[in-house]
């Protein structure tokens, strides 16, 4: 690897920090989120016992999402970028993924990172292709198979499918009889070693090497690897996917790379800063774009591979910010320069491991720099302060700490700190409207000790009083709860006229180019009865649904708000007639982020017409006639394109749905709340009317005022929990504000 | 690198004679080198030239394909899409090109050239996945297309788009070259690099060709027979 590093720190461009102690006090990465997800995991320990059965499902479910649900980040890039190596510099665990001269990862490789002192069950677990998935991949894509030999009969896509027959026969040399036996298995390990990864998830392994190793070589029927570790400079748990490059002649791995791209919620972008910004990382990053609109990090690779790193760089950072820009005007991408490579030399350095990887070149390149001492033969080890001087040196340059404040920063906007507030959000419904039921309880009990106190007959119209306030503070819950479900019910009509509309909408633009394509090739057809070849270009329809779908997402969502912002102030004056001084946040419809509009990636998929223009040739050869030809144009226009709306129209729905959702929530804390009241108020009820029957019983009476002196006691411990839970409350989602303003905008 | 190498320049510029010779074409050979952005293929025409004689840089690129051939003094032109030809002063253009512009012309004093003349195309793949006509028609009278891809990322899907976009007659000339290869460390990283570019694209080139520093002046330039490392190769 020839290295040129920044010139030499007196002259500036090493930027050494004053202690240089190679401990720069960075905070870990998400750790306002994480600070939020413990908060809150202690405040519902405290409330699962105060708040009872009611609230328990609803706690349950909160607290299965802050325990499970991982902030996802992806990093993905071209073949060779480095995207291993960064993966290995950011999670400070240099040499685990190899770096290797091919494309080396083959599987899509799930890091999680956990924040829990305890071991994890397993190290990793490999999941190998079931049968059907397997049949999937071997025969090209069974649907895409089908459509490419009826589109042009004799015509096979060659390459993919040579490469699938490479893969298939291989793996089953490699694994012999046992191969059927494998598949759709998951295979777990206690410890990782290097040679498992190698096992499973490379790429880059010849054969022959491996039989010498005795071992079996998984990698060609793993679909996918979860690994699993406790220590990482990630504060909030977090699941990092390694990806295979894409824009490989394999095309395999570019198709599963492009499958795995709809989940996370950050995308870490490598480029390799000797070739930024190709023609295949724009068409990446408009994949993502489509995806998830901003939360997105570029990270320009390799910077010291530049013949001059230090000019190089800040050339190469601006034409590439210039370019985003031109390409995404309305997204704001940090984009930071860096070398994963240098992120990997401090981490050897700082664990007093440098010499094993340095090669001469390397050495005389950090004298020169003046991070090492100026001697000329190689001494057997560096000193301890030369070792801490690289290790500053080069976190500072490799760029590391930039990605992982643009990470952190993306995290208190993402996906991650939406659903902490609804959650805090949801908490705070459920103690409010539980607080409030307290309170009526107690001040029930309150009244019948006062009528005790004066005679039998005042604690029977107490009673009376009791019943009746109860019976109809339960009519109007149920009332409530009766209109909350009409308010389910409208949205989710709402949402499923919305997608008829779509899919309607999406069809007829796919027919409309389907007649304009046949209309074309006819019109060519006559005008040039010897034309030899024919090329339907689909972009423009690609680009036609998605504005279809953008404009009826968008229409859609904004149906959805205004029946929120009408029925909110109408929940308002219901809740507030029947719990005065009600002061929750229902009263307020929620607020949503703009171009909320879900993932597109329906619209890249592969499609059999983009032919490439030696297809169209044969396709066309094989079809003298012209109606014959213009009918199988608008036929596969149309099969493929419908298929495609079908699953529009499904992402749409889900997104959509996820909107009502968030909403049913929390009125569901509402009722959970009121209910809670409304038991203990019964319950207690009944007890009261027992005693009443059996009045003059001198020791009930007795145990009954105990009873009612204990039950106020307890009204009174619940409104102080209930209080410093809302004060808690209130701390958290402070936090959170603070966490999303502190984003820094580049 | 180490070992005993035939400098692949040369070797080049040889191959590209005796194609010549091949089709009874008379006059220079020429050769014509083409690959994306920044994969290297104005340094391995200044070396081939023996003189930095066009820009190189990291944010330069070449905006029209420019042919470099011997005159006893030097001159530029510009050819136009009209056949016609306008002079320029030889510093270049100064300015971008007009519409018509088809190709630059450069006549040198220099001996490389007397044997080969050379063509320079700008990167391809900027727009699309094929290649740009203006690039197509300065390559048809090559006898040899020198595709460059750069050794840390060789051989990408696209390349092979473009690549394989160019007319087949074109292709049937065609050698691939691995450049920056001193970016890689290892020889066996090398070997093992050369083995899958062999498997990837083997089958699309006449053969493939490793250029160890092409940032180098020429002559410095060392690499490694292709064909050598192919026997090894294909013994795996």
């Amino acid at each position: 690897m020839g290295v040129d590093l920044p010139a030499p720190a007196a002259s500036g461009h090493i930027d050494l920090p004053a202690d240089g102690s190679g401990t720069l006090g960075d905070e870990r990465i998400g750790a306002p989120l994480e600070y939020v997800r413990l908060r809150l995991l202690s405040l519902i320990d405290r409330l699962s016992d105060t708040l009872g059965e009611h609230a328990g499902p609803l706690l349950l479910a909160a607290r299965k999402q802050l325990e499970e649900r991982f902030c996802r980040i992806a990093v993905v890039g071209q073949i060779k970028a480095g995207k291993s190596t960064f993966i290995n510099a950011l999670t400070e665990r240099p040499d685990f993924l190899p770096a290797d001269i091919n494309p080396w990862t083959a599987v899509v490789t799930s890091m999680h990172f956990r924040n829990s002192p305890a071991r994890p069950e397993y190290a990793g677990v490999f999941h190998l292709f079931s049968r059907d998935q397997w049949k999937e991949l071997a025969d090209g894509g069974g649907r895409l198979r089908e459509l490419t030999q009826q589109l042009v009969p004799g015509f096979q896509p060659d390459l993919l499918r040579a490469q699938l027959e490479v893969m298939r026969t291989r793996a089953e040399r490699r694994l012999g009889a046992r191969f059927g036996e494998l598949l759709g298995k998951s295979h777990q390990y206690k410890d990782l070693t290097p040679q498992l990864l190698a096992d499973y998830v490379s790429a880059g392994e010849d054969s022959s090497a491996a039989a010498k190793r005795q071992r079996k070589i998984y990698s060609d029927i793993t679909r996918s690897a979860d690994l699993f570790f406790n220590e990482s400079p990630f504060a909030y748990p977090v699941t990092l996917i390694d990806t295979p490059g894409t824009n490989d002649p394999f095309m395999v791995r570019d198709e599963i790379t492009r499958r795995s791209l709809e989940t996370p919620d950050i995308y870490v972008f490598v480029i390799s800063a000797l070739q930024p910004l190709s023609a295949a990382d724009i068409s990446t990053l408009r994949l993502l774009n489509g995806l998830h609109k901003d939360r997105i990090v570029v990270f320009i690779n390799r910077v010291d591979q530049l013949p001059n790193p230090a000019a190089n760089a800040a050339v190469v950072k601006t034409a590439v910010e210039k370019r985003l820009h031109l390409e995404f005007p309305t997204l704001q991408i940090p984009v930071i320069c860096g070398s994963a490579w240098m992120g990997n030399l401090r981490l050897q350095a700082r664990d007093g491991d440098l010499h094993a990887s340095l090669k001469p070149a390397q050495v005389k390149a950090l004298r020169q720099a003046g991070l090492l001492a100026p001697i000329d033969a190689a001494p057997a080890q560096f000193s301890t302060a030369e070792q801490s001087r690289v290790a500053v040196a080069m976190h500072v340059n490799s760029g590391m700490r930039e990605v992982a404040t643009a990470i952190s920063g993306l995290m208190c906007t993402s996906g991650i700190a939406m659903l902490l507030r609804q959650i805090t959000v949801c908490v705070a419904e459920l103690v409010r409207s539980a607080d409030l039921g307290n309170r009526a309880e107690l001040a029930s009990i309150n009244e019948l000790l006062e009528a005790r106190r004066r005679e039998v007959s005042a604690l029977r119209d107490a009673i009376g009083e009791e019943q009746k306030s109860l019976g109809g503070f339960e009519e109007r819950t149920g009332a409530l709860h009766n209109s909350f479900q009409a308010i389910e019910g409208h949205l989710d009509r709402l949402v499923s006229s919305a997608s008829q509309s779509l899919r309607h909408q999406l069809c007829n633009q796919v027919r409309l180019f389907a007649d304009e394509q046949a209309q074309a090739l006819i019109e060519g057809s006559e005008a040039d009865p010897a034309a030899k070849a024919w090329n339907c270009d689909v972009v423009p329809l690609r680009e036609r649904l998605l504005e279809t779908y953008v404009l009826s997402f968008e229409q859609a969502a904004g149906d959805l708000t205004r029946v929120e912002q009408f029925l909110y102030p109408q929940l308002g004056v219901i809740v507030a007639s029947l719990l005065p001084g009600y002061s929750g946040n229902l009263l307020e419809a929620p607020a949503w982020p703009e171009n909320a509009a879900p993932a597109v990636a329906p619209l890249s998929d592969r499609v059999s017409i983009a032919l490439e223009a030696s297809g169209w040739r044969r396709w066309f050869r094989g079809r003298p006639d012209i109606d014959d030809r213009a009918a199988g144009l608008r036929r596969l226009i149309e099969e493929e394109f419908f298929r495609i709306a079908d699953q529009l129209v499904v992402t749409a729905e889900k997104g959509l749905g996820e909107r009502v959702e968030h909403v049913t929530q929390r009125i569901n804390a509402i009722s959970a709340g009121l209910r809670i009241g409304i038991e203990r108020r019964t319950a207690n009820l009944a007890k009261e009317r027992a005693l009443l029957d059996g009045i003059g019983d001198a020791t009930s009476l007795q145990r009954f005022e105990i009873e009612q002196q204990q039950r106020a006691d307890e009204c009174l411990r619940n409104q102080d929990s209930y209080s410093s839970a809302l004060r808690e409350v209130a701390t958290v989602i402070d936090r959170l504000d603070a966490a999303h303003g502190e984003t820094p905008v580049q | 690198m180490t070992g005993p190498r035939q400098a692949p320049i040369d070797g080049l510029l040889e191959t590209a004679v005796v194609a010549r010779t091949k089709r009874g074409t008379r006059g220079a050979a020429r050769i014509a080198v083409l690959g994306e952005f920044n994969s290297g293929k104005t340094t391995l025409v200044n070396a081939m030239l023996g003189a930095d004689v066009l820009p190189a840089g990291i944010a330069t690129r070449t905006d029209l394909p420019a042919v470099a051939q011997y005159g006893s003094r030097s001159s530029l032109s510009m050819k136009m899409a009209d056949g016609g030809r306008v002079s320029l002063p030889i510093e270049g253009l100064g300015q971008p090109p007009p519409a018509g512009a088809r190709q630059l012309h450069y006549r040198l004093p220099l001996e490389s050239l007397r044997r080969v003349s050379i063509v320079d195309t700008p990167a391809a793949g900027l727009e699309g996945t094929a290649i740009d006509p203006r690039i197509v028609q300065a390559c048809r009278g090559a006898d040899l297309l020198v595709w460059c891809t750069p050794a840390i990322q060789a051989w990408k899907h696209s390349e092979q788009l473009l690549w394989l976009s160019l007319p087949a007659a074109l292709r049937k000339r065609g050698v691939l070259a691995i450049t920056f290869a001193d970016q890689v460390a290892l020889e066996r990283d090398l070997d093992r690099l050369l083995t899958r570019l062999h498997a990837d694209a083997g089958p699309y080139f006449t053969d493939i060709i490793i250029l160890a520093n092409t940032l180098l002046p020429a002559g410095q330039s060392v690499g490694s027979g292709g064909r050598k490392l192919r026997e090894k190769a294909s013994q795996h």
